[in-house]
């Protein structure tokens, strides 16, 4: 198992460069360059743009450099000093604007992680044990239809809706007066009233694929001799199946949940715009969009450890579930 | 299920007793081939069954949209804008009182608030616009072939026909829907096509040969899979030069979303490999002294097709579902490119919402086509394994 | 559309002296006064404060201003409504530059030099004297501190730098060589806050010539330079006022609480209790507490919180045409007014062949001005109006606006008819007779003459292209149309990529200042990016423009230097005719008034004002002194 670990972590190593000059390289591929973005938008907005000021910005960024040097005074300050740098955009550490907003993220994932498996166990338990009847082919469909319609349209519709049959206010975690005020009951209470959109749009995009993992793991189970055996003790169908298949159908589960954890903080973007929640993906797209390279690079990096750190764990949960994995028989 | 009167279910009987090690005299399950039980099974699943038969339509349509389309997608009318659908009447009464199946509508006169700038439309009962089946337009080609009539279609090509409304340019929203089917639907096909190969090869690289090149290639995917989805997307859709033909960057754009989807079906092939190489028949076929090619396309491959055949359709929707989102992040496809998220990022506003909801008929496409190709594919996988 | 704006706006009675005048305050300040918190009103306005006349009626303390920005790039709405307090500022008219945080100045009959007196007794937003230090410390510190910035154009001598001279604690002189005719318009644009937002006694602790702790400074900001440490401070010396540093004094009416950087979701502005303008009775202004700026991601939430009444004041975002009905279905439930722009611009989209194209055979055909003419003549503009302007606008080549002074019918209206005829005979004129299969003209390389417009996405006028394709083809020009990411496009119009090109109309009012689309003025006129490289860079670079656009560039050079307004008209004026003569640019429509909502409640709102960033609306109209009273119903401004 040791041998496996460190195997593992020591290819984590070579994956996380490579990632760090691809996210760099990325955001350097649209043509043009943070000037150019930042020109183009105070062109939009109607200000004057003066050439010769713009041009001490880019020495001051160090635009004119190659590209190689930009990188190197990038990730030299990350992993000697932790800085992930300045971003243009709002002339601040990119570590504080992240953390700023990882907050309000995390509370929105997790709810929506919640929805989603109160909404996806029932369903594919039950299409798993009655396949092929109507009440399975209804409830997969209404599973489904939050997978098959774009993000963006069902945001849109819903905040529409909120806002003309409940009357609140539109966008965003909260209603207007509660925006700089302190965390109090009452500003929770308010949160919680206007939660429901992002977690119901970003939720049901999820279900289809768990409803489905769920399903195929319960019919893998089922058939097995296991559950005739229960079912030969006299244990009642419903509790058949609870007890023993649903158990071992949750063990994909656990794994995946370290597949999560990027998902936790890049999830969900385009809804988030729509909606004006002030959550971290709104700033990613953002910050590429102006070009901001070390908010978009750090950002991307950020996202990029994540997932190999979750890929490792959940390799590493597999492994100790599964002894055959940590044996190298499957990898 | 056991009541059912099918073939089938006796097979499925047959294959359960078969695995539970029963001697049973041999029925037709036990001599159909492979891709025989699968159909026998793919048939059970009602849903998959017509979600596949609806799959095969909207491809139809999609080779077929300027026939099926009844007004050119860009053709604009200011008298239209924001027009409503058009109400369409059936009867059995020909204008001259002869019998048979006649449709018809009226056109639309509008007045616009000059400060509001609202636009009303009342339909005028004086402006018939008969309607008809093969109604003759201007000519266009259709695959190369020389056309003059459209499936349906105002009678006289000069009236106009909105059966689903007009957006805010006056255009038909019906033939944009129908001619933006064949871009999304293909985005995805094709998309997958170039993810397959991809897929396969290192794939099956990976799962055949383990160890190290195994390794590598693993790690290859989860290096591409930690790559954030939206700034790769944004990296590489801005890089398109825009002096290429929207063609170009519609290919492009499909390279892209392939670039992005070659990783999971990879995973899936090699996971197959795995499982097989230790299977007893492929030990059968080494023992007898296959080459490994033979070993691999011969024996191997086929073993898996329906597997793969079956991922490939789940991959086709998340495919048609990021060509949306990369439009409505603005770096996807573009007008003049008529597709279902050029479509959607169009309507993606209030003003749309509350005046002219009819703008989002491509989303009711785009939702019905991508559940159909997740219903038949769920009905494939499970299809895919027969003695299941 | 009326020749003049119908401003009912009395004028500020600017600098005049109040005398035995008795000032009051909003009850908040009162309290804190009593109790000693704050010194008396009449010690925290200047000896002779700026009176400022309302609109309707003086009023009342009280209340909150709420708005929205829309992302993080939304910075000149907040200079659009607190922000602009220069030096000098237009009147509300914008008919002439009035003083303003200068009490007066002075020019010597050359023209050359500057005599500005700032107010006895100002003060910034935390008590700190306001005077010619400041002033000396934001010229010689920043403005010219290479590491910092540098000065804007107009405000330089040619190449060289002017001369400050410092007389005492209010009067300080600009000296140049030169004549500088246009420098009072300049320091009264939007973005000419340079010499009021640079607080010496807060910024000299931030700056290595003045802090002898600088290292330390550095270090404890966790930044790498004090180049980094001092725009963190300043708000961001380049490209403009950022408003990410609240804690920094301003001259503001409100100032700032919360920071516009991202971390909070409400930017938030109070009542300055050292603003140096007061009403006609001596109230302090502003009337209003406070103004809230809730942060919003997409426009389209800005729209619902429109129409949801949560603004009380605001046009940007919710102002396009596609958003017009949506707002006024929802008045009455949002329970606003409305309230016009008369859009400064002189065009909703102005079409522009690159006459310096890098292609040969482009470059001939473009250049001529029948070429051009024949292109406009075949734009039905009628019909672009009613399809993609929602029939709002009437059609206008790229000229004045008739407001403006320099308006020539014949320059606003010349080639605008739609004449398909007339553009065949010119082109048939101009010997492109021959055509290929699908009907397109060959040009005079014998290839299909073949334009590729490319438009930047997400503007307004992007509907216009589909439409221009058709007209176009009916004469025999192949248009092809491409929609390119915005910041892309202007890379391609600096680096004289573009074929053909298409952007708003700017400068249809105050022309001087923004005369892009008369003559190759700088990178905005697509027209023609090497002669304007020419002009810009003094003739090291770009190539030497046609005759007729030099004369131009000397014409303007005397503008620019030209004391004496008389003269300066009729000198612009020449530029104008030969403008008119060389017709660069194809114009299609004027653009119509666009409208944004006024809450009910909110009194001393003009129904209508001009809108443009040189004249960065609604602050020249006083936002100081809307206050809120009883609810009322106004009519539309129609124009």
């Amino acid at each position: 198992m040791l041998r496996y670990i460190i195997r593992r972590v020591l290819w984590a190593i070579p994956i996380l460069i490579g990632v760090s000059i691809v996210s760099f390289f990325i955001i350097q591929l649209p043509p043009g360059n943070y000037l150019t973005a930042l020109m183009a938008s105070m062109r939009a907005t109607g200000e004057s743009v003066d050439m010769s000021q713009l041009q001490t910005l880019s020495e001051r960024y160090g635009l004119d450099e190659p590209m190689i040097v930009q990188y190197w005074k990038w990730i030299s300050g990350i992993v000697l000093r932790g800085d992930f740098g300045q971003s243009f955009l709002y002339t601040r550490p990119v570590s504080d604007l992240l953390w700023e907003r990882l907050g309000l993220t995390f509370i929105l994932a997790f709810t929506s992680m919640i929805f989603v498996w109160l909404i996806a166990f029932p369903i594919g338990v039950y299409s798993a044990v009655r396949k092929y009847s109507i009440g399975d082919y209804v409830m997969t469909f209404v599973g489904f239809i939050g997978l098959a319609t774009p993000n963006f349209l069902i945001a849109l519709i819903l905040m529409y809706v909120s806002f003309t049959v409940f009357g609140q206010s539109a966008g965003g975690l909260f209603s207007p007066q509660y925006l700089d005020a302190p965390w109090s009951w009452a500003k929770f209470a308010d949160m919680m009233s206007k939660i429901w959109i992002p977690v119901v749009v970003i939720g049901t995009a999820g279900t289809a694929a768990l409803i489905r993992i769920m399903r195929a793991n319960m019919l893998d189970e089922l058939p097995k001799t296991y559950v005739d055996a229960a079912r030969a003790r006299g244990l009642s169908g419903a509790h058949a199946v609870t007890k023993y298949p649903l158990r071992v159908a949750l063990n994909p589960f656990v794994s995946r949940i370290g597949w999560e954890l990027p998902e936790l903080i890049s999830g969900a973007t385009i809804t988030a715009i729509v909606l004006s929640l002030p959550t971290t993906g709104p700033l990613l797209l953002e910050a590429l969009l102006a070009q901001d390279m070390y908010l978009a690079g750090s950002f991307i990096m950020m996202l990029s450890v994540l997932t190999v750190i979750g890929t490792l764990i959940s390799d590493l949960l597999l492994a100790w579930l599964d002894p055959r994995i940590r044996q190298g028989v499957v990898g | 299920m056991s009541r059912a009167r099918t073939d089938p279910a006796t097979a499925e009987q047959a294959a359960a007793s078969a695995a539970l090690g029963a001697p049973v005299a041999p029925t037709r399950v036990h001599v159909a081939g492979q891709w025989r039980l699968m159909w026998w099974k793919f048939r059970k699943h009602r849903l998959a069954l017509w979600s596949g038969v609806l799959v095969l339509l909207i491809y139809v349509v999609a080779l077929f949209a300027p026939f099926v389309a009844p007004k050119d997608p860009n053709d604009y009318a200011s008298a239209y804008l924001y027009a409503p659908p058009m109400p369409v009447e059936v009867s059995l009464r020909g204008p001259q009182g002869e019998f048979g199946l006649f449709f018809k509508s009226y056109e639309l006169t509008a007045t616009t608030d000059p400060l509001t700038l609202e636009k009303t439309y009342v339909i005028n009962r004086d402006a018939l616009v008969p309607l008809g089946f093969f109604a003759p337009t201007e000519p266009y080609s259709m695959l190369g072939l020389p056309m003059n009539r459209v499936l349906f279609g105002p009678v006289n090509y000069e009236q106009p026909f909105y059966l689903l409304g007009a957006d805010r340019l006056g255009r038909d929203v019906y033939s944009r829907v129908i001619h933006g089917t064949r871009v999304s639907m293909t985005v995805g096909l094709v998309g997958v096509l170039i993810s397959l190969v991809l897929g396969i090869v290192l794939g099956g690289i990976s799962g055949y040969f383990g160890g190290f090149v195994d390794d590598a290639v693993q790690r290859t995917i989860e290096f591409l899979k930690s790559i954030p989805t939206i700034p790769l997307w944004m990296g590489l859709a801005a890089a398109i030069p825009t002096v290429w033909s929207p063609i170009a960057v519609y290919f492009m754009v499909t390279v892209i979303l392939s670039l992005v989807g070659w990783t999971g079906l990879a995973r899936e092939v090699r996971g197959r490999f795995m499982a097989l190489k230790s299977e007893d028949f492929v030990t059968a076929a080494r023992l007898d002294g296959c080459s490994e090619m033979r070993i691999v396309l011969r024996h191997m491959v086929p073993s898996f097709a329906s597997h793969i055949i079956a991922t490939l359709t789940l991959a086709i929707p998340t495919m048609i579902l990021a060509e949306t989102a990369l439009s409505f992040l603005g770096i996807g496809l573009r007008p003049p490119v008529v597709s279902w998220g050029v479509l959607l990022q169009e309507a993606q506003n209030i003003r749309t919402i509350a005046t002219a909801p009819w703008l989002f008929a491509p989303g009711v496409a785009v939702v019905v086509s991508v559940l159909a190709l997740n219903f038949l594919g769920d009905g494939l996988r499970d299809a895919a394994d027969p003695y299941a | 559309m009326t020749r003049c704006f119908t401003l009912s706006i009395a004028l500020a009675l600017a600098g005049a002296a109040a005398t035995a005048q008795t000032y009051s305050q909003a009850p908040a300040f009162e309290a804190a006064a009593e109790a000693g918190d704050l010194p008396p009103v009449v010690e925290r306005l200047p000896e002779t404060p700026m009176i400022v006349e309302p609109l309707e009626s003086i009023g009342t303390y009280g209340g909150t201003w709420n708005a929205a920005l829309t992302g993080s790039g939304d910075r000149v709405w907040l200079t659009r409504t607190v922000g602009y307090e220069n030096l000098v500022r237009w009147n509300p008219e914008w008919t002439e530059v009035i003083p303003n945080v200068a009490r007066s100045w002075d020019v010597n009959a050359d023209g050359t030099e500057f005599t500005f007196t700032l107010r006895a007794g100002h003060k910034w937003s935390d008590g700190d004297p306001f005077d010619t230090e400041d002033i000396d410390f934001a010229w010689n510190d920043v403005l010219t501190n290479p590491d910092l910035t540098t000065p804007p154009s107009w405000l330089m001598d040619g190449e060289q730098l002017p001369e400050l001279e410092i007389l005492d604690e209010t009067t300080f002189r600009f000296i140049f060589r030169e004549p500088k005719g246009l420098l009072l318009d300049h320091l009264a644009h939007g973005n000419a806050d340079y010499f009021t937002r640079y607080p010496a006694h807060y910024l000299k602790q931030f700056h290595p010539d003045y802090a002898e702790d600088i290292d330390a400074r550095i270090a404890e900001a966790g930044v790498d330079t004090w180049v980094d440490l001092f725009n963190q401070k300043a708000s961001d010396v380049t490209p403009s006022y950022s408003y990410r540093n609240p804690e920094m004094p301003t001259l503001f009416a409100w100032t700032q609480v919360t920071a516009y950087n991202g971390s909070s979701p409400v930017v938030r502005f109070e009542r300055n209790p050292f603003y140096f303008k007061v009403d006609p009775e001596g109230q302090q202004l502003p009337y209003i507490d406070d103004v809230r700026f809730q942060v919003t991601q997409d426009r389209e939430v800005t729209l619902l919180k429109a129409i949801g009444g949560e603004l009380d004041f605001q046009w940007r975002r919710i102002n396009s045409v596609a958003q017009r009905p949506v707002l006024f279905q929802n008045q009455e439930k949002g329970g606003y007014n409305f309230h016009a722009r008369v859009n400064a611009n002189m065009n909703e989209a102005i079409f522009y062949l690159n006459l310096t194209s890098k292609d040969e055979t482009k470059r001939q055909l473009y250049n001529q001005k029948d070429f051009r003419a024949a292109l406009s003549h075949a734009f039905d503009r009628q019909e672009i109006i009613d399809t993609a302007f929602a029939g709002l606008g009437e059609p206008y080549q790229a000229a004045p606006r008739p407001e403006s002074i320099y308006y020539d019918e014949e320059f606003a209206t010349q080639f605008t008819e739609h004449d398909p005829d007339r553009a065949n005979t010119l082109l048939d004129g101009l010997g492109y007779t021959k055509r290929d299969a699908r009907g397109i003209r060959l040009g005079p390389d014998g290839q299909p003459i073949r334009i590729l417009l490319e438009m930047a996405s997400g503007k307004n006028f992007i509907d216009v292209g589909p439409l221009m394709e058709r007209n176009l083809e009916e004469v025999g020009i192949d248009l092809e149309v491409r929609e390119i990411e915005r910041s892309l496009y202007e890379t391609k119009q600096i680096g004289n990529e573009l074929d053909a090109g298409i952007w708003e109309g700017d400068g249809g009012l105050g022309v001087e200042l923004d005369p892009r689309w008369y003559f190759p003025y700088n990178w905005e006129s697509g027209f023609a990016p090497l002669w304007s490289d020419w002009y810009t860079s003094g003739g090291t670079e770009g190539e030497e423009p046609s005759e007729a656009a030099r004369r131009q560039m000397e014409l303007f050079d005397q503008v620019t230097a030209e004391p004496d307004l008389e003269t300066r008209q009729k000198l612009m004026g020449e530029l104008m005719d030969i403008a008119r003569d060389e017709f660069w640019a194809i114009g299609l429509v004027l653009p119509a008034p666009q409208y944004g909502v006024t809450n009910k409640r909110l009194y001393n709102v003009p129904i209508s004002f001009p809108g443009s960033f040189p004249y960065p609306d609604p602050a020249p109209v006083n936002p100081q002194t809307f206050f809120y009273g009883e609810p009322r119903d106004i009519e539309p401004y129609r124009g």
